[in-house]
């Protein structure tokens, strides 16, 4: 939350619920349990790749990674915090998140 | 203008801790570009392009339309008052003061602060539920005392504060240490820029989010007796 996000609390607080949730499925998983996913932007996606690469598949990694940046990409979560908003009410946009984290608790499971 | 931007760029600004000059290795060069509306979209690339060799660094872009930073200059938004008190124009933009006039004052400091107290006060509701999100919520931490003293900053200090170190700037005292507070900064930059996260204990966020609790009160209570007719 930067400062352009005071006063606009409702679409941070969802913003935050779906990160929290997609975090919460990557750090619940006995695989990750060492390499604790911190955010979902693009760096903190390719941090928590390099470092679970080192004791995890490169495969399975990959996998993980690839659903991770579509789940945030799909979320609004990858864009800037001004041309394109975070829109907690996109009926569209929240079925297709709900597939790739179906997708993801897979692949961690 | 002789330059090769879309006539649609109405203004290119940076602004933030460049401006305030007390940047560091964990800043953003932040920079607002402000577009005509429904002009489309103008590649970030082309616009980091036109700036680099002006700033001279790397910028974080923010887009914003004519009408919509209009309209939260004439709200007084803080992040106007944000770009009213610490940005400069690049290349040939008049500044943005002279385009948008002065903010109105701001009014929504007790509900932007009640806001992310409420926020605070969910951190502990989620560490039971997923004790393994500890740095994420460590961050949570970092972002709600950092903004609630920005919006607490323009009601009890000469100056609003908008650094990242604005919660030492107010009038109370702030309860966490620097070193937790540089603590729980770290965690936001892991979640934001993908530094290293640190080792987070669920144990020390619940504690330092206690502090917080009982500052920010304290913050709402000092705030509202200012404001108060």
């Amino acid at each position: 939350m930067r400062l352009k996000e005071i006063g606009r609390s409702k679409r941070f607080k969802a913003r935050l619920a779906v990160e929290r949730s997609i975090l919460d499925i990557v750090n619940s998983s006995d695989l990750s349990q060492a390499v604790p996913l911190a955010g979902l932007t693009i760096a903190a996606i390719g941090d928590w790749r390099f470092r679970a690469g080192r004791n995890l598949p490169d495969r399975l990694v990959s996998d993980i990674e690839a659903l991770l940046i579509s789940i945030s990409r799909e979320s609004g979560l990858l864009a800037d915090n001004s041309r394109a908003v975070f829109d907690p009410e996109n009926e569209a946009a929240a079925a297709a998140i709900g597939a790739l984290k179906a997708k993801l608790a897979l692949a961690l499971s | 203008m002789s330059f090769d931007l879309p006539s649609s760029v109405v203004n290119i600004s940076i602004f933030g801790s460049w401006v305030r000059r007390d940047n560091d290795e964990h800043s953003d060069l932040d920079v607002l570009v402000t577009v005509m509306d429904g002009s489309g979209k103008t590649p970030d690339q082309e616009i980091a392009d036109f700036v680099r060799p002006l700033i001279g660094g790397e910028p974080s872009i923010s887009w914003y339309g004519v009408n919509k930073l209009r309209s939260m200059f004439e709200q007084g938004d803080l992040f106007a008052w944000h770009l009213f008190l610490e940005s400069k124009s690049v290349g040939p933009y008049p500044e943005l003061q002279a385009i948008f006039g002065r903010p109105a004052s701001y009014a929504t400091a007790q509900t932007d602060i009640m806001e992310l107290h409420g926020i605070l006060r969910e951190v502990s509701v989620e560490l039971i539920k997923a004790p393994r999100n500890a740095v994420f919520e460590m961050g949570i931490l970092y972002v709600c005392a950092r903004n609630i003293a920005m919006s607490a900053s323009d009601k009890l200090c000469p100056t609003p504060q908008f650094g990242r170190y604005s919660p030492f700037a107010l009038p109370i005292e702030f309860p966490l240490t620097a070193d937790e507070y540089d603590l729980a900064m770290s965690s936001r930059m892991a979640g934001q820029r993908g530094r290293s996260p640190p080792l987070i204990r669920v144990g020390d966020v619940e504690d330092m989010q206690e502090r917080l609790m009982s500052w920010s009160e304290l913050v709402l209570a000092e705030v509202s007796r200012v404001v108060a007719p």
